[in-house]
């Protein structure tokens, strides 16, 4: 066990670093873009708030096409444009712009589906006191799927924490990445079981926090 | 004050050339602190008819007037600042299940830019009002639908409005609840002067509430006036129907056959003062006809007391009979035959 820790301690820790580094970066990234898509698509539909047909289509196009790529085909495929973003393609630098790609159209459909939850009465009601528009999104039909949202973005978390595994091609290290080239590679097998412990304890702790979460402001 | 002028409203179906008639031809006019009720069956256009006093659907053709303007033709902030000025309430509450019942007042006050002050206190004096101060930290999902109904209300007085549109307020209550809710709008139109407007398929709330009802039939006003002219001689098979109107009151064909031969079943209504004479007593004294109650009914429309008879006026004397008639019709006491 004190061998072990010796050995692989160190090597371990940085993945593990890595892993939490890429995830975090990449999921506040996607957060940020894909609320205002799931937003976009829920305002523009044909019984939206704002309905415009053209907006809807070519945003869900995008969409569907982003989300039929393998991440690992994405992270090849644009690798000019994170050249071009990012000034390189390797490293955690390199692989936060095909994450964000991959996972920022996800929690778009994901924040869609919690936002179509919303009862349309009470969307009608405030249109009914004079509120407008906009503070009806994002001050109602946000709120009221906020529960729902919630688990959505754990959902896309820990699908992000996959995703990372593939990272290690491009040299950005993480858990994923140890596992494979020590474990598989290598065939040092206990390297892989403790990664995969670690990555287990870590779903595992997302999904709690995000149920807890989720419970707590859930009011019906 | 509401005016609708002519007002059509057509939708577009799935197919271009599919079109569906909601409302069609519409007319009528609203006076200020009036409680105003539109009746109908489902999917004869009531919804559609409410939701264009807001704005909230637009007619295809002719003019939805509120406070003098045309609904339709208001800027987008103008008609913001006019619903705001409407309030209304609806069957499933649509309250906000992510918040209690004081935030469910105070958010919509704020977010049209009432200051937090002044929406705490509008929050307190109006759950008062509906009586659900001691409610104010409970969930809707907490509450029964009587009291979610309530606080919906208070949610719409809480903007001072001058006008409240109900959407079938009622429909998904029991029959005490609703009464509960009736007597509340009833108390609200009196003590603050406010216009109700309101739709529903249920007749004993345009019976208990209403000063004035339409009866809407496939889009179309078949019926329209004062809610006791309307429901003691309604002229329509579809307002008899909702007023539960059988000339015969539900007894069966086959026991008032041997009546219906002599040609001497009337059937009474009675309304207002006339409901507290004594009249079949009278019968008995003047004419010497005994009068053979077979059915009867006693209720309150609003506050006047109004009652319906089915009554064999037993007689061989075809004299006193029509004297009879003649005299019953001078107490203002609506009589008629009944044919089967």
């Amino acid at each position: 066990m004190q061998t072990f820790i010796n050995l692989w301690g160190s090597v371990i820790w940085t993945g593990f670093g890595q892993t939490l580094a890429m995830t975090s970066i990449t999921f506040i990234l996607s957060v940020v873009i894909g609320i205002p898509i799931g937003v976009l698509l829920v305002v523009t539909r044909i019984d939206g708030l704002h309905p415009n047909k053209p907006v809807y289509s070519i945003t869900n196009w995008i969409i569907n096409i982003l989300r039929s790529l393998p991440f690992i085909i994405l992270l090849f495929l644009i690798l000019p444009i994170t050249k071009f973003v990012a000034g390189t393609t390797i490293g955690i630098r390199g692989v936060v712009l095909p994450l964000v790609v991959y996972a920022g159209p996800y929690i778009g459909r994901l924040v869609e589906s919690s936002l179509l939850e919303v009862d349309p009465g009470t969307i009608e009601a405030y249109q009914s006191m004079g509120i407008s528009n906009g503070n009806i999104i994002w001050r109602i039909m946000v709120r009221e799927s906020r529960s729902s949202i919630i688990r959505g973005l754990t959902i896309a978390a820990i699908g992000l924490i996959g995703a990372t595994a593939m990272a290690g091609l491009v040299g950005a290290g993480g858990l994923g990445d140890i596992a494979y080239q020590y474990g598989f590679q290598r065939y040092q097998p206990d390297v892989m079981y403790v990664t995969i412990v670690i990555l287990i304890v870590l779903v595992q702790l997302i999904q709690s926090i995000g149920n807890v979460v989720s419970a707590r402001l859930k009011k019906d | 004050m509401i005016e609708f002028k002519n007002v059509s409203k057509t939708f577009t179906g799935q197919q271009k050339n599919k079109h569906v008639k909601a409302v069609e031809n519409v007319s009528l006019k609203v006076d200020d602190g009036e409680i105003y009720g539109v009746m109908g069956y489902s999917g004869a256009g009531k919804s559609t008819l409410i939701r264009m006093i807001n704005g909230l659907e637009k007619p295809s053709s002719g003019q939805v007037i509120v406070n003098g303007e045309s609904v339709a033709d208001l800027s987008k902030s103008d008609l913001l600042k006019l619903r705001r000025k409407i309030g209304m309430i609806f069957q499933s509450y649509n309250l906000l299940v992510t918040a209690n019942v004081f935030q469910n007042i105070v958010l919509p006050l704020t977010l049209e830019g009432i200051d937090k002050k002044e929406a705490t206190q509008r929050a307190e004096k109006y759950l008062k009002i509906v009586d659900l101060w001691d409610k104010r930290d409970s969930y809707p999902a907490q509450l029964s639908g009587g009291q979610r109904q309530r606080v919906a209300v208070a949610r719409a007085l809480a903007h001072e409005p001058k006008i409240l549109l109900s959407d079938e307020a009622t429909s998904a209550l029991d029959p005490e609840t609703t009464e509960s809710i009736l007597s509340l709008l009833l108390k609200i139109n009196q003590e603050l002067g406010i216009t109700i407007f309101l739709i529903t398929h249920e007749m004993e709330v345009i019976q208990r509430i209403c000063d004035r009802v339409a009866v809407l039939d496939q889009g179309v006003i078949v019926e329209e006036g004062n809610v006791v002219d309307v429901f003691t001689q309604p002229k329509q098979e579809i307002t008899k129907r909702f007023a539960g109107v059988s000339d015969t009151l539900g007894v069966p064909r086959d026991i008032l056959a041997p009546y219906q031969d002599t040609k001497q079943l009337v059937s009474l209504q009675f309304v207002g003062n006339s409901a507290n004479n004594p009249l079949l007593s009278q019968l008995q004294e003047k004419f010497r006809i005994t009068p053979d109650i077979l059915a009867g009914s006693m209720g309150y429309m609003k506050r006047e007391p109004y009652g319906r008879l089915l009554v064999y006026l037993k007689t061989d004397d075809k004299s006193q009979y029509e004297a009879a008639l003649q005299y019953i019709r001078d107490q203002q006491v609506h009589v008629e035959e009944v044919k089967l």
